[in-house]
């Protein structure tokens, strides 16, 4: 490769990461939380954990559900029954307001609300993941932006790599100093990752545009039944407790288990749609009293669908959506490297100059300080998010809890752009926030629990985070240099 | 689970075939092994197609992405791992 190209492929990837990694950072983060969005919900939700997932939902149960859809549809409101499963194993009569998916909890066995606050939940996270919470298409345009930089960076970084990426492929020397420590995690990281970040990243690529497509050109649905928004003016239909039960039979044999399949209205009458986990290919089918079977059709009918398996991945097992999760970490793993190595080389710039312009000062501080934002801020205000949850709110619950996150997201950018020690303050309440969890979750809900492997998982998780936290404390060269100061006195 | 548990451990060995199979004049990596024989670099060729064959038998399309994620991470592990060893255990 000649000097002039791999400068250019340099700039590149230097200049189409580093400001496009702070969303990708945020996709990627938020993506592995989002795969486990019933966990969370439940977690911020424990009253709805409480007894075991199995058996998932009653006769009665379904039945008394089923009536409280009907009052909401009579209220006006458009609200879907969620049916009860191995993951969320409650009824969830939810509907969207323009961000997440809220509404009462009912018991899985009488059908009765549970005594829950309303909480942002699991979807609060998917809604991150797919617009950035901004209006549509804003969102939906600036995550697609981040995912064509995406393929950008990873186009130029692999270029770049070509000639060392066999041989260095499992390099990374914790002995050498800490640029090139940095610069080996980041290679190792993105080298071993390529082809599924690839593959994750150019198939959420792909949905992103398809959906500013169909905003631009709104498909037409001439054959289809009325959509949700004509079918919420309309009065609700009559949803007997015959149908119901004859619906749910109809699905157990179709698919199997009704389980995580949905009430909802399609037109003029109610369906009970399939789960989402029944097939690779995503894709809406639901049954009806004038439609009671499925039609035949393909198992992934069109590309969209594809896509939407590749990426959502909700048919996947436990085990592989654990993995794909730790995979997403990883990529929040790769980009924040990338975002250290940028600021290391911009200070080295800068080192070269004999006088830094003030304005030169500034740019390098708002550097860092969206750096801090972004590695440190993010998770910060998705840990408050979650102690919010349990702890009492002074607003409606799910303003406080919205509000906290990103109160105290854009506060930790403001603190980054003034203090020079923000790295180390929010690490330390990072590191207090995660090992508290623990205690907290303990806490405020009761001890037996019928799912105290979630609660352990989602407790370990933060307690992994304080941990590791704590151990960047100790290696801060702020400490290091007291602790050599302390020895050098003994 | 099972998949997994067998893809690891997989996965660990064509790492470290793959290590022991680099040129003299590659070996700055910390992580090296005793000597490559033959028999090592077609196991680290072949290894990833086996357990791709493997993980689909076992738990078929689950276990194609299962293939997929474990190896990166996999990789990542043994990347950081391996340097920390004990320098009694690497041999120059």
């Amino acid at each position: 490769m000649s000097p002039r190209l791999r400068t250019i492929l340099r700039v590149i990837h230097r200049w189409v990461g580093f400001p496009f990694g702070v969303f990708l950072f945020i996709l990627c983060f938020t993506g592995s939380l989002a795969c486990f969005g019933p966990e969370v919900q439940n977690w911020m939700q424990p009253e709805a954990a409480l007894r075991p997932s199995s058996p998932p939902m009653s006769q009665t149960g379904l039945i008394e559900a089923s009536h409280q859809l009907k009052a909401q549809l009579d209220k006006g409101l458009f609200a879907f029954l969620k049916l009860p499963s191995q993951r969320d194993p409650v009824f969830r009569l939810w509907h969207y307001d323009g961000h997440i998916f809220r509404g009462p909890t009912l018991a899985a066995d009488t059908g009765l609300p549970l005594l829950t606050s309303d909480v942002v939940g699991g979807s609060f996270f998917t809604t991150l993941h797919s617009s950035l919470y901004l209006p549509t298409p804003w969102g939906q345009c600036l995550t697609a932006l981040a995912g064509l930089t995406l393929m950008i960076a990873l186009i130029s970084g692999l270029w770049l790599q070509l000639r060392r990426f066999l041989p260095d492929l499992l390099l990374f020397r914790p002995h050498a100093a800490r640029h090139r420590q940095w610069l080996d995690l980041h290679l190792l990281g993105g080298t071993l990752s390529i082809p599924i970040l690839f593959i994750v990243g150019g198939s959420g690529l792909v949905l992103q545009s398809q959906k500013l497509l169909h905003f631009i050109n709104p498909p037409s649905h001439a054959a289809r039944p009325a959509n949700r928004h004509q079918a919420h003016s309309q009065t609700s239909p009559p949803i007997s407790d015959a149908l119901i039960t004859k619906l749910a039979q109809n699905a157990q044999q179709q698919w199997g288990d009704e389980g995580d399949g949905f009430f909802m209205l399609a037109g003029k009458e109610l369906a009970l749609y399939a789960p989402d986990t029944l097939h690779f290919c995503l894709y809406r089918q639901a049954i009806t009293a004038s439609r009671p079977r499925l039609p035949p059709h393909n198992l992934c009918p069109t590309l969209h669908s594809v896509f939407l398996g590749v990426h959502n991945l909700r048919w996947a097992g436990f085990v592989t959506r654990c993995l794909y999760g730790l995979t997403g970490l990883l990529g929040c793993l790769i980009i924040g490297s990338g975002m250290r190595l940028f600021l290391q080389s911009e200070q080295n710039h800068l080192c070269h100059h004999h006088a830094i312009t003030y304005s030169q000062h500034i740019q390098q501080r708002l550097y860092r300080a969206v750096s801090m934002a972004t590695i440190f801020g993010l998770p910060l205000a998705t840990l408050a998010l979650f102690w919010s949850t349990r702890l009492p709110a002074p607003l409606p619950p799910i303003l406080w809890e919205e509000g906290l996150f990103f109160t105290l997201w854009g506060v930790s950018l403001l603190y980054a752009l003034i203090s020079r020690h923000a790295a180390r303050h929010l690490l330390m309440m990072l590191m207090l926030l995660g090992l508290g969890t623990s205690g907290l979750d303990l806490a405020t809900r009761p001890f037996h629990t019928g799912r105290p492997a979630l609660f352990l998982s989602i407790d370990a998780l933060a307690a992994c985070l304080g941990g590791a936290c704590l151990l960047a404390l100790l290696y801060h060269p702020h400490y290091a240099k007291k602790r050599a100061i302390l020895r050098s006195k003994r | 689970m099972i998949t997994l548990l067998i893809l690891l451990p997989l996965w660990g060995f064509i790492g470290l075939c793959y290590l022991n199979s680099l040129p003299p004049h590659r070996r700055q990596n910390p992580c090296h092994l005793p000597r490559s024989t033959p028999w090592q670099r077609s196991c680290y060729i072949a290894g990833p197609f086996i357990a791709l064959a493997l993980s689909y038998r076992l738990a078929g399309l689950d276990g194609l992405f299962l293939w997929g994620f474990s190896a990166p991470l996999m990789g990542v592990f043994l990347g950081i791992a391996l340097p920390y060893l004990p320098q009694k255990l690497m041999r120059k």
